[in-house]
């Protein structure tokens, strides 16, 4: 049965086809693909975003499907097969092919695969891009009052104006943090790890520091209203 | 043990998801990800989202930072958590991770 969107007409992707794991995604927009194949793409979503997919059949009759997701800051266009197709860098390579492109438009494939398709090309593994990408550290400026914070570890991060009002901070290390202009109001800090952390013009008011560590803490304009240690 | 933070992931708003949606992922502090219903259920579930922000401003859904790592190897700048693993549950054919802080962007 495939669940049907009826407010807005439109399929949810995964339960539209069975190509749906992403092993590999090529350099090309899909609108570009879409011009210079005479693929038709269709409108759908997953859930993370709305998407444009074509279902390609490949001379050996396997299937992927090409994806690109309407918003993703991520230039290219991903290929996308089924969970039990077998030989999926051969299907690759017949995909980028089938395309008319080559083996260097390729930006990304699957770790588990990719020895095996560039070795079958006679070619080394190029060397990863942005291996951090996928773990984001951006902290400064964000609200995170009432967080459960426990035993986080926000060592030499950037936690500049950023707020922690009532948010439990017990034994977080904090070491050398930047905490310029940040608001930890009420915040518990018990048994948290302060060693060396900036925090000129921070708003400690009625947090409780009982057992923190502020050693070498740099403190200038600290506001310590009430706070308990 | 100390826990690392990452963060902000982005995910955008589907044709399906309501305000009540939005309620229930803020107060539950859960992302899910859904694996198909249909015939294709051997799908494995995975929480995608995008690990920068949306590159159209209009568009509106949740960010979150979690202490669960993404899983390796996935796509630059588009993360999974899948498998059974520390942090991800499985459960009624939905990958779910719990997260720290999750903030909607845009109007919903």
């Amino acid at each position: 049965m495939v669940n049907h969107d009826s407010a807005q007409n439109i399929l949810r992707f995964e339960e539209t086809v069975a190509e749906t794991n992403s092993v590999a995604v090529v350099r090309q927009e899909y609108t570009a693909i879409a011009n210079s194949n005479a693929l038709h793409f269709q409108q759908s979503y997953d859930d993370l975003d709305e998407l444009f997919f074509a279902l390609l059949t490949l001379p050996s009759g396997n299937r992927v499907a090409l994806v690109s997701h309407k918003h993703s800051p991520n230039p290219g266009t991903e290929i996308c097969v089924s969970y039990d197709l077998s030989d999926v860098p051969s299907v690759i390579i017949e995909t980028i092919r089938v395309l008319n492109l080559s083996i260097e438009d390729l930006t990304w494939v699957h770790h588990g695969l990719e020895q095996e398709l560039y070795r079958s090309q006679g070619l080394s593994v190029p060397p990863r891009i942005d291996e951090k990408a996928n773990y984001p550290q951006q902290f400064s400026g964000v609200d995170f009052s009432g967080c459960d914070l426990k035993n986080i570890d926000l060592s030499k991060a950037d936690l500049k104006n950023t707020i922690f009002i009532e948010a439990d901070l017990n034994n977080a290390n904090l070491e050398q943090a930047d905490l310029r202009g940040a608001n930890l109001k009420n915040a518990n800090l018990q048994g948290a790890n302060l060693k060396s952390a900036d925090l000129r013009n921070t708003n400690l008011e009625q947090a409780d520091l009982r057992g923190a560590d502020l050693e070498n803490a740099i403190i200038d304009k600290l506001n310590l209203n009430n706070a308990s240690s | 043990m100390a826990l690392s933070l990452y963060g902000p992931y982005y995910r955008v708003k589907s044709p399906s998801q309501t305000e009540e949606d939005l309620e229930k992922q803020l107060q539950n502090k859960e992302i899910w990800g859904q694996a198909p219903r249909n015939i294709f259920r051997s799908d494995i579930p995975k929480v995608k989202a995008f690990a920068e922000p949306p590159k159209n401003s209009n568009a509106k859904g949740v960010k979150f930072w979690t202490t669960i790592p993404p899983d390796s190897g996935g796509i630059p700048g588009q993360p999974t958590w899948s498998g059974d693993r520390k942090g991800v549950r499985i459960e009624d054919s939905y990958a779910k991770i719990k997260v720290i802080n999750i903030i909607p962007f845009g109007t919903w």
